[in-house]
């Protein structure tokens, strides 16, 4: 029988370590994925995980059982992802960055007039709440009471921000360019 | 957009990736971090500071506390008081203080007046006189009485005893009903030569309990007061008859006579107030009378109805020891209302504070 997450936590504070493995085998890349969609760069992303994972060791004997532990550990993120933004303040320079930081190779190129990478852009465009929002919702499949407590937000908000992002998202990728197609078009 | 597309579009958003690639195995890195700054927390008082209770707990046991001790120190001394403090008042007046050695009369070179005759010898023609003529004694006497009805023998003692026309009166009086036990109080000051006389009468009266008589000869400090006095005169008489005869003398001579002579009569007042209050003393005597109520017999055998006694009592006890606590406790919830107030509201904001505190570092 697989242990849950819950059960994992409390072996490793009462001093079983490996079971920290079996913890990051089940959310370090969803983890990665967040951060790396909301802050745009691996660097940070990988940052802002490392962080999330410290504080889970951290605090670990201070996780009461009030939320599952899946939402406390997102909720840890998301506020990391947060103080990343903050500190960054997402500057020209940083914009350019990570710009360069997407690949200009044609095939890449090619890659991007994806449906999916165009629909990564248009999730990248979005506002950082709405972002999470969706993020949270659908990259991540929490329930929307697991997003609302991640994101330390009312139920209520948490519905309005998914229609407003779906509404947003609808609307760009039908108004959203390929890449190709617009450097042709000029 | 119509439902497919939204569908499409959701299921499109489940699907989406950024990450490429295995996990770098992040926690790791954090966790030999982690083991470098380790600190020994104690997470149980972590745990019990997060608590609320210790924040709650704590102030209500010592209202509980404060409650309680008082109350049960109250009824311990009040079981210590087995008799109200005007009984005990009463009691006690029937001693009186001895005269101390340095108090007695230096009868020898002195004239002394007694009994409205000159003495000119010394003690023993005096002791002897004294032994058979105009003794002053004080007397005073204690009478418990035992009856049912103790209202209607308390009215009867106040019509048959103090005549005031010849200068008796009814010094103290009380009466009250404490757990249907009532008691009632007597202070007479009756005719020293009437005492007897009313000692037998309230014999008569109701069952006698105990009884005791106690008498205080001051003739000594009568003679030596009439002594004083009779001096203090005849000193005022001398001052009076040298203003007289030094009417010419300065002025400075005249006024210390006169502040002399002032001297000499305030002292003669105080001496005759006592003489009048150790008159007043020896002429009336003290009675001091309780009255209580015959205690019920029951009819049941001695060990059942000790027990039943004793179980009513505890009973009965426990109940006011609880009411009494009740009622401190309200006296303090209320009393210190602002206090209790300001205190929960700090330390209320202190939790939230630290549970934001603890919060915000995760």
């Amino acid at each position: 029988m697989t242990p849950s997450d819950e059960e994992l936590l409390q072996a490793f504070i009462e001093g079983r370590r490996s079971t920290l493995a079996d913890l990051a085998g089940r959310y370090e890349v969803a983890l990665l994925n967040l951060s790396l969609a909301i802050l745009g760069s691996n660097d940070l992303a990988c940052d802002v995980v490392q962080e999330t994972w410290l504080r889970v060791l951290r605090f670990a004997d201070r996780f009461n059982g009030r939320s599952s532990f899946k939402t406390w550990l997102y909720r840890i993120a998301i506020n990391q992802c947060r103080s990343t933004l903050a500190v960054r303040k997402q500057s020209s320079l940083d914009e350019l960055k990570s710009l360069c930081d997407r690949s200009t190779d044609p095939a890449d190129l090619a890659a991007h007039n994806d449906e999916n990478a165009r629909l990564k852009r248009a999730v990248e465009s979005l506002s950082p709440p709405l972002q999470e929002t969706i993020l949270l919702c659908y990259s991540h499949g929490l329930t929307h009471a697991e997003a609302a407590e991640a994101m330390d937000i009312p139920l209520g908000t948490v519905k309005s921000r998914l229609n407003a992002a779906l509404e947003q998202l609808r609307g760009q990728m039908k108004t959203q360019p390929k890449i190709g197609e617009f450097n042709h078009g000029y | 957009m119509d439902t497919n597309e939204q569908n499409q579009l959701e299921v499109s958003l489940t699907g989406l990736s950024w990450w490429s690639g295995p996990a770098p195995g992040l926690w790791k890195k954090a966790l030999s971090l982690s083991q470098a700054s380790t600190k020994t927390k104690p997470a149980r008082l972590t745990r019990i500071l997060r608590s609320p209770w210790p924040w709650v707990g704590v102030p209500i046991a010592a209202v509980i506390v404060a409650a309680i001790l008082p109350t049960s120190q109250m009824r311990r001394e009040q079981a210590r008081n087995t008799f109200p403090a005007p009984y005990i008042a009463a009691r006690s007046a029937l001693s009186l203080a001895e005269p101390a050695e340095n108090d007695k009369p230096d009868l020898a070179n002195r004239e002394v007046h007694y009994a409205g005759k000159a003495i000119t010898e010394s003690s023993p023609t005096l002791t002897v006189t004294q032994q058979f003529t105009g003794r002053q004694v004080v007397r005073k006497a204690s009478i418990d009485l035992k009856t049912d009805d103790v209202r209607g023998l308390y009215l009867k003692v106040l019509k048959i005893t103090p005549n005031e026309a010849v200068g008796e009166y009814v010094e103290q009086t009380q009466i009250y009903d404490h757990e249907n036990a009532p008691t009632a109080y007597l202070t007479l000051r009756v005719r020293s030569e009437r005492l007897a006389e009313v000692l037998n009468t309230l014999r008569g009266m109701a069952e006698v309990l105990r009884e005791e008589t106690n008498a205080s000869d001051i003739t000594s400090q009568v003679v030596d007061l009439e002594a004083r006095l009779r001096n203090e005169r005849r000193i005022e008489q001398e001052l009076l008859d040298l203003l007289e005869k030094r009417k010419g003398s300065p002025l400075q001579d005249l006024l210390k006579l006169s502040e002399s002579l002032s001297a000499v009569r305030e002292r003669i007042e105080i001496l005759v107030a006592q003489q009048q209050q150790m008159q007043h003393q020896v002429a009336l005597a003290t009675v001091v009378v309780s009255i209580q109520r015959t205690a019920q017999q029951t009819k049941i055998d001695g060990f059942a109805a000790q027990l039943k006694n004793k179980l009513s009592s505890a009973w009965s006890d426990g109940g006011y020891y609880l009411i009494s606590s009740v009622a401190m406790l309200v006296r303090v919830l209320i009393g210190g209302l602002i206090w209790w107030i300001i205190l929960c509201l700090g330390l209320w904001l202190l939790h939230r504070w630290y549970l934001k505190r603890a919060d915000s570092t995760t």
